[in-house]
């Protein structure tokens, strides 16, 4: 996508997919980004979004990350969250308190 | 022509013509040199006329006598030329011929009193004047009571003379028949309204009032229609010659195109003066940018004399990284010539701003600019260019007065670097600048000459007028001050020259404004960071500025507008004494949010309450306000 804000990189870990998300997410572009995670995701058994590297992240990219989580739960699919709990998105995950709902990750596990 | 033989003894031959020349009858023994120098010759030409006459009796001399005088002949005076050769065999004498050369004077006289008019008429403006100036001549030309040049205004009851523009006389009331013959561009005599067959008794009554008892009029008739009339009248009665006439026709002539040149002239003038107006206005922004972070006001006030229009300028305008300039100039001169060369030299400015990173360089491609153009030879400017985020003012001048900076508590200075020299259309050496860090809250003034200058009185008056005038407006917004200052050095009652001024308030914190577009948030988060970390926040506390501060956006942007077109939001963001930093985010739509939310987590409102205390959301018919505050030591969670 050609998208200013934010990046989207996809690859496998260990043999799952794994989408790594760089830049700024904010309203403009948090839906089209969580569409395009999902159809990476696909009804992958496991799969991993690192958001380590973003920029900015509010409450519009929380929304992603719910949506992302209830259709990976509908799909069967374990979705894990890696972001460092000193980061953009693990500090907002923390301010929220979201982050019970998900599997998050300060890493991805080797 | 008569002839006539001089004996030096004093005894004169004359033929009867000669005679006749002098006054005398056929026969008469009385002309001699002594008797015509005594009674006859005119007592101007007389010395003149014994000179020459003794000079060509010298024996050494040319042995010639060729001279004009004049002689008297019933009332007056007639122009004689005497042409005479001097003789030595036998008794010394002059044999020579007079003759009349009285209409040649006359001719040459009328000609040098016609080009001296002339040259008088050509040199005034006011059409007016050229006619009291020719009824003046005229009148002592030709010893009349009065002469008068009165334009006529057709009415449907009779035509009426204007005299200066003001007295009004019907002309049929003095001889309908006379004036009838007059509108056909026949000249019009009378020697005696009292004995004039061509006038009836009532018309006779009309004129012991005016006190005119004989009058010669011209009339000018041109394209057919008669549209004035010289005239010439006497208390008493009077023959009028066919010189006069003559002489009175060909000045009509004359003074009816001095007038006309005189009335296109001022047309012209007139016309000038409002296309130099009117170019003026185009030249100069439509207005003034209204920046997102800094609020500029300006004001141009055009001269209140008719004829001068300055080359005053201003502008104010973003500059790609991100600085904001404003400027403002005076093009020396008035007229189009002065408002085409503002015109130019502004939009060089605009031009050229983007190119110069430093005030001075811009000035310098200024000087370049002006060298190869025309009509801006001498011109000041100054301009400066301010930095939002650090408030800080890079400025250089050119000639122009100093720009006033006026501190929040009402103190003033002038900025005083940066000074080079005016524009002179020459390529100057590099041109200085200077750096100002101006308070938040303070306004910058930026204003020409005409602000400050009146006349007999020293610059530094006007200046200090000026500060005092400014001192007072540390509150007032920039709009208002530029109009408060125009007032205050009361530009409305006697302005010479025209005035420009141009305020600009520098930001108390941080602006900001954008279409309610999901896109502008990014934009709006930048310049957010490069403001705090000019304000050296905490990174902790800019990172959770830049959140909240987005959430508050992210919703105005959501909720604001919907289903219309994307109006404003607009953010302001300042810290109080305390350090806490304050904002303010507003919009001017109608939010139509679900009014049942389960639960806020996880959403923007949510996010807001948890970085920041007091926070308080108003909605209005108007739009919507949310306020709150973040605290450096951190967040109120």
């Amino acid at each position: 996508m050609n998208d200013p804000l934010a990046t989207v990189d996809t690859t496998t870990h260990e043999g799952h997919p794994l989408v790594r998300l760089s830049g700024e997410v904010d309203m403009s572009n948090a839906e089209s980004l969580g569409d395009e995670v999902r159809t990476y995701i696909g009804a992958a058994t496991t799969a991993y979004l690192d958001l380590t590297p973003v920029g900015f992240f509010d409450s519009q990219g929380l929304r992603m990350l719910h949506r992302l989580s209830d259709a990976a739960t509908r799909a069967g699919t374990t979705l894990v969250v890696i972001a460092p709990p000193a980061g953009i998105v693990g500090s907002i995950l923390s301010l929220t308190g979201m982050a019970a709902d998900l599997n998050v990750l300060s890493h991805l596990p080797s | 022509m008569g002839t006539f033989v001089w004996y030096v003894e004093d005894r004169t031959e004359p033929d009867d013509r000669m005679l006749a020349l002098f006054d005398l009858p056929p026969g008469d023994g009385g002309l001699n040199l002594e008797n015509a120098l005594a009674t006859m010759i005119h007592p101007d030409d007389g010395e003149r006329y014994a000179t020459a006459v003794a000079a060509a009796m010298r024996v050494e001399g040319p042995r010639e006598l060729r001279e004009d005088i004049r002689v008297a002949r019933g009332s007056g005076y007639r122009w004689l030329n005497i042409t005479a050769r001097s003789f030595f065999d036998g008794p010394p004498r002059l044999v020579g011929v007079a003759t009349d050369v009285t209409d040649r004077h006359d001719a040459e006289e009328r000609r040098a009193f016609l080009f001296g008019l002339s040259e008088a008429l050509r040199s005034l403006t006011d059409p007016v004047e050229v006619q009291a100036r020719a009824g003046d001549a005229l009148g002592r030309r030709l010893a009349v009571d009065r002469a008068l040049y009165l334009e006529v205004v057709h009415e449907p009851d009779s035509d009426y003379y204007l005299a200066d523009g003001v007295r009004r006389y019907r002309a049929d009331d003095f001889g309908a028949t006379l004036f009838d013959d007059l509108r056909t561009g026949h000249t019009l005599v009378v020697a005696d309204v009292t004995t004039d067959p061509r006038l009836s008794d009532a018309e006779r009554e009309a004129y012991p009032a005016t006190n005119i008892r004989a009058y010669a009029a011209v009339p000018l008739v041109k394209d057919g229609s008669h549209v004035a009339v010289l005239i010439v009248h006497q208390a008493d009665p009077r023959v009028w010659t066919g010189a006069e006439t003559t002489l009175l026709e060909e000045v009509a002539e004359r003074t009816w195109a001095a007038v006309e040149r005189a009335r296109a002239e001022r047309d012209l003038r007139a016309g000038e003066h409002r296309v130099a107006l009117e170019l003026q206005r185009a030249l100069l922004p439509r207005a003034v940018l209204t920046s997102p972070r800094v609020v500029i006001a300006a004001r141009y006030e055009a001269a209140s004399e008719a004829l001068v229009v300055g080359g005053d300028w201003y502008d104010a305008f973003d500059l790609p990284d991100g600085r904001i300039a404003v400027t403002v100039g005076d093009v020396v001169g008035h007229g189009l010539a002065a408002a085409t060369a503002m015109g130019k030299l502004r939009v060089a400015t605009v031009a050229l701003a983007p190119h110069a990173t430093r005030p001075g360089e811009l000035l310098s491609r200024l000087d370049a600019f002006t060298a190869g153009s025309d009509g801006a030879e001498f011109a000041t400017a100054c301009y400066a260019l301010f930095d939002p985020v650090t408030s800080q003012l890079r400025y250089a001048s050119a000639g122009h007065p100093p720009m006033l900076v006026v501190g929040p508590d009402g103190s003033t200075r002038r900025l005083m670097g940066g000074r080079s020299g005016p524009f002179t259309g020459t390529v100057k050496e590099a041109r200085p600048d200077a750096v100002e860090q101006l308070e938040p809250g303070s306004l910058l003034i930026l204003y020409s000459d005409g602000l400050i200058e009146r006349r007999q009185e020293p610059i530094t008056t006007g200046l200090a007028r000026l500060e005092a005038a400014a001192a007072a407006l540390a509150d007032t917004p920039a709009d208002e001050a530029c109009g408060r200052l125009l007032d205050a050095l009361g530009v409305g009652q006697h302005r010479e020259d025209d005035v420009v001024v141009l305020c600009m308030r520098v930001p108390v914190g941080f602006r900001d404004e954008f279409p309610a577009e999901p896109r502008q948030l990014s934009g709006l988060r930048r310049a957010l960071t490069d403001w705090g970390a000019a304000q050296h926040l905490a990174a902790a506390l800019l990172t959770q500025l830049v959140l909240a501060v987005n959430e508050a956006a992210a919703n105005a942007v959501e909720h604001a507008y919907r289903g219309r077109p994307p109006g404003i939001v607009e953010v302001l963001v300042s810290r109080d004494a305390n350090g806490d930093v304050i904002v303010t985010v507003r919009d001017f739509g109608a939010w139509r949010e679900p009014s049942h939310v389960p639960h806020d987590r996880g959403r923007g409102t949510g996010i807001m309450r948890r970085l920041s205390h007091s926070f308080d959301r108003r909605s209005t018919p108007t739009g919507t306000t949310v306020r709150f505050s973040l605290s450096p030591i951190g967040s109120a969670a």
